[in-house]
């Protein structure tokens, strides 16, 4: 190194995604969530170590049916004398993995469209976002409740009418962010450097993009698990004898005169999951707003 | 404004075409006949072929969806397959229910949403204030039917003081109202919290303190009123969706609106029903939010004069 290059003052290089996440550990109530997301992910990936499906989860024992809770069943049994406590944790494995493969189709299907739509605009644009805003302007539940009661139930036709609810509102993220970048200063600065599409899409978009896309994702997995349960309850979703929570919830839903404390677990563990996703979706908006630097 | 709100009005004619064109793809297209549905599987051929004669369903796709249109374009929605009533008659008799529902449950997540965001933001890092956020936090991430059997639990099956279901009484709806509007209430608190902190900390309101205006005037008149915007159009969609996601709470507490008709008519594959009773709600949803948006401008002199450009 020569004598010349020592003299430049160094300036601390420090990635886009470096400093969010810096942000976001100063923050006690993400990190909470983070936390206690971590711990249902391992619990939902781990289960079926000391689980067995078929003896544990979906086995019906009659003779110890409404068994009271105790160090044998933590929660108690059901009316059919399954575990409580068991389906409970195997019931993570099913809105974990519903609410992440949701996740990945709307996002993956929402960015291209939503690149598309802000990269190109004119025609491409408008046709892709009139077609995304007819798919907003059915409210609640009804396009996804429409699209399972017509093909009917299964968990194949659950992500498909959870992911064509979640990817208008990708879509519009993605897009919105592609069109904010597109006329920054700095993307122009590296095109005049002679900077390669393929470059300022890896270096400069990808990194800037991504902080609003992955606050979208968490709260999507959130709204997502509820969904499913919603749906599950109401018989539009997955069937029993599945652990679903919301499934376990509407057959809980015919015991609340004699045992409504078959209600509370399930609950409780859609609430303690869904919760753990909005403080980690929270701490992320609040990580990634200049607003919020110091 | 005017040329606006007309635009706005033309946009929903596309709008509701698309939404018309994909619930028949998907009620034509899945597998299930209406006739047969209807007849039951011990019926003949020739009975279901007539019947489907009757009811129109045995056209391609194409034409069944051409048919469909040219019909609700001269007004005629067509009847339900089952009960042979025209659908507007159903849907109409319906509906009432699915309305106390949606704007109690927005009555009370206007209340209580507004007073305790309000005194969350006056009382900011007070103890009462964390509590209550953490109070909303948990509360946006119950699911609504979950809160319906815990109130079911305390109110019908230990006190027994409120029926777990029917429609027939005003306080039938208290617990339905209550379940639908816990996650709104909860939206509704954050948002109030959030947009007066905001201002609270603007200059003017900084100038206002200075001059010694009183603090209750500050927070009512000074910074209320521009804090109420975004809770304005909050509660705007919230009305618009709570028409379409009452869906749930009609099944938990068995009341007959516009869900349960619409979740019977997919099952009963009576497209005609299904059709009437999205398009209804859909329609009434994008009235609702168009509406909040002109509000909106009208109470925002910023906002108006955007439009008027």
């Amino acid at each position: 190194m020569s004598v010349g290059t020592s003299a430049k003052p160094k300036y601390k290089k420090r990635s886009q995604i470096a400093m969010i996440w810096r942000r976001f550990i100063k923050n006690r109530m993400a990190m909470i969530g983070l936390i206690l997301f971590a711990i249902m992910l391992i619990i939902a990936v781990v289960s079926p170590l000391f689980i067995n499906y078929e003896t544990d989860v979906i086995q019906q024992t009659i003779s110890e049916r409404f068994m009271s809770p105790s160090a044998e069943h933590l929660f108690g049994t059901d009316q059919f004398g399954r575990d409580i406590f068991s389906r409970v944790l195997w019931g993570a494995r099913i809105s974990m993995s519903v609410g992440v493969a949701v996740v990945i189709i709307s996002l993956i299907i929402g960015s291209i469209l939503g690149a598309v739509a802000g990269f190109f605009g004119g025609i491409a644009d408008n046709i892709i976002m009139r077609f995304m805003d007819i798919l907003l302007a059915i409210p609640g539940t009804m396009l996804a409740i429409t699209i399972v009661a017509a093909l009917g139930g299964g968990i194949q036709n659950l992500l498909l009418a959870l992911s064509i609810e979640q990817i208008p509102k990708m879509t519009r993220i993605v897009r919105s962010s592609v069109l904010t970048l597109k006329t920054q200063d700095y993307i122009e600065a590296a095109r005049a450097c002679g900077t390669t599409n393929a470059r300022i899409i890896y270096r400069h978009i990808i990194p800037n993009a991504i902080g609003p896309i992955l606050v979208q994702a968490s709260l999507t997995v959130a709204r997502t698990i509820i969904s499913v349960a919603s749906m599950s309850f109401i018989g539009l979703g997955i069937n029993p004898p599945e652990p679903e929570w919301g499934a376990m919830l509407s057959e809980a839903k015919n015991q609340l005169m004699n045992y409504p404390y078959l209600v509370v677990a399930p609950g409780v563990a859609i609430i303690l999951t869904v919760t753990s996703l909005t403080l980690v979706g929270d701490g992320l908006r609040d990580a990634l707003d200049p607003k919020m630097k110091n | 404004m005017h040329r606006y709100i007309i635009k706005r009005l033309l946009m929903l004619i596309p709008v509701m075409l698309g939404i018309s064109f994909i619930l028949y793809a998907i009620m034509t297209l899945t597998p299930g006949d209406p006739a047969q549905l209807i007849l039951g599987p011990g019926a003949t051929q020739e009975a279901i072929d007539q019947l489907r004669a009757e009811l129109g369903t045995d056209v391609g796709f194409w034409e069944g969806y051409v048919n469909w249109l040219t019909d609700a374009l001269h007004g005629e929605f067509g009847t339900s397959y089952r009960s042979k009533e025209p659908v507007f008659d159903e849907v109409f008799a319906r509906f009432p229910n699915t309305l106390k529902l949606a704007s109690s449950a927005i009555i009370i997540s206007v209340i209580f949403g507004l007073a305790i965001g309000i005194f969350q933001a006056v009382h900011q890092y007070s103890l009462a204030d964390n509590i209550m956020s953490g109070a909303t936090l948990v509360l946006t991430s119950m699911p609504d039917f979950w809160i319906g059997l815990i109130l079911i639990i305390i109110f019908a099956v230990w006190l027994k003081v409120l029926p777990a279901s029917g429609a027939n009484h005003w306080y039938n709806f208290i617990m339905p109202a209550i379940t639908a509007s816990i996650n709104y209430t909860a939206n509704t608190i954050r948002m109030t919290r959030s947009s007066m902190l905001e201002v609270i900390r603007s200059d003017y309101i900084r100038t206002a303190r200075a001059k010694g205006v009183p603090e209750r005037t500050v927070i009512y008149k000074h910074a209320l009123k521009n804090a109420l915007l975004p809770v304005v159009t909050l509660i705007g969609i919230n009305l618009g969706w709570q028409l379409g996601g009452t869906i749930i709470v009609e099944q938990i507490f068995a009341i007959p609106g516009i869900g349960t008709l619409m979740i019977g008519a997919v099952r009963g594959k009576d497209t005609p029903l299904l059709m009437a009773s999205v398009l209804f709600v859909a329609l009434l949803s994008a009235l609702i939010n168009l509406g909040t948006d002109i509000l909106y401008a009208y109470i925002d002199p910023r906002i108006k004069a955007e439009y008027s450009k």
